[in-house]
């Protein structure tokens, strides 16, 4: 039962410990803390060598500067990226997808059915081709992607809608 | 004519965007010693930590389109400097890792900030748990190296992984207790007293 107890607040005082190395231990905290560990060396040997792990790792804390000629290296490399991989690319692409999807949107729209759908499709595409320009959000790109799926689910179902037409119409 | 250097890192960035690759040479010059440092501590081999540095870079080039100024550009880079890390230790774990070389060179960059005797008295215990980090298992290592080397807030640390507050203490108090506990191993296990 002692040492339940005992256990128990060993528990307690290494979450205590933790707290000291965040840098955020009360005066009275920290007089408990003193307390407990003039009575039990376990939790005294732990907290002496966490106090080496915690100076350790702030002796290493200085930024070590990157190396000579770092910067060209990597102006070099983008520099030989082709032009696809550029970083104002991403947008553009994405925004001609969107553009596509707003051409396409309004030919779907006088076929019923599917054509509430499709309404709905192009009012998003046109808000992507023109925040596409601009900024470009994963969630746009996403949002582009997506619609690009839809319209080839629309042009699907389009042909699946004629295809029964014209079985209806041969009966 | 704007001057490059008074310019916001968003700034910057808007500028790289419009077609001006050069402009990101400005971000290189801001953000290399924090990536590069970072990169150091986690693989703890120079000239590896060179060739990963310089790719986190062209990683961040090439999506830089993403970018939210929701976010301060340190956070984001630092995101991508992680997961990268991440990704190259995971393909090289395969291989094998030649931990000797990690205690070795952060040592010797740290040897500078200490003096003599204090080197003596230290080396020992420091050089075990610099080892004993290298081999922490990156999920732990991390958000340790964040915390105590960069001494980011778990608040910081919580946007750079994108996992919550909890979850970032949780780790740190994980891979301390780890460290504590190898740290009593190995001494018990060579024989000679740690501290
Ligand atoms: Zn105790």
């Amino acid at each position: 039962m002692e040492s339940c107890d005992r256990k128990n607040s060993c528990d307690r005082i290494e979450g205590l410990l933790m707290d000291y190395m965040d840098g955020r231990l009360g005066e009275a905290q920290l007089n408990m803390l003193h307390k407990h560990m003039e009575s039990c060396p376990q939790c005294r040997e732990d907290f002496e060598l966490y106090i080496a792990i915690q100076d350790t790792l702030h002796e290493d804390m200085p930024k070590h500067a990157a190396p000579e000629g770092f910067d060209d290296a990597v102006m070099r490399r983008i520099a030989e990226l082709p032009d696809e991989a550029g970083a104002s690319n991403a947008g553009y692409v994405w925004g001609g997808a969107a553009a596509a999807a707003l051409v396409l949107a309004p030919m779907l729209e006088g076929i019923p059915v599917v054509g509430g759908y499709v309404e709905r499709a192009g009012a998003v595409a046109a808000s992507i081709a023109y925040a596409a320009g601009g900024t470009s959000v994963v969630l746009l790109e996403m949002l582009a992607q997506a619609q690009i799926v839809v319209l080839c689910i629309f042009v699907c179902l389009t042909l699946l809608q004629f295809a029964v037409y014209k079985q209806e119409k041969a009966w | 004519m704007n001057d490059i250097h008074n310019l916001s890192d968003y700034e910057v960035v808007r500028q790289c965007l419009d077609e001006d690759k050069e402009a990101f040479a400005e971000i290189v010059s801001r953000y290399k010693s924090l990536v590069y440092s970072i990169v150091l501590k986690m693989v703890g081999n120079t000239d590896e930590a060179n060739d990963i540095a310089q790719e986190i870079f062209i990683k961040a080039y090439k999506s830089l389109s993403r970018y939210s100024p929701d976010y301060r550009f340190s956070t984001w880079i630092m995101r991508i400097a992680t997961n990268h890390v991440i990704d190259c230790r995971r393909k090289k774990r395969s291989e094998t890792v030649p931990m000797e070389d990690c205690e070795a060179e952060l040592g010797r960059t740290a040897a500078s900030a200490r003096t003599p005797e204090q080197e003596l008295v230290r080396r020992e215990d420091s050089q075990a748990i610099r080892g004993l980090l290298c081999d922490l298992p990156d999920i732990y290592k991390i958000p340790i190296v964040l915390f105590h080397q960069q001494g980011m807030s778990y608040q910081e640390i919580s946007d750079i992984i994108q996992e919550p507050l909890s979850k970032v203490k949780n780790r740190i108090f994980r891979g301390r207790r780890m460290l504590k506990d190898s740290l009593i191993k190995l001494g018990r296990d060579s024989g000679y007293g740690i501290l």
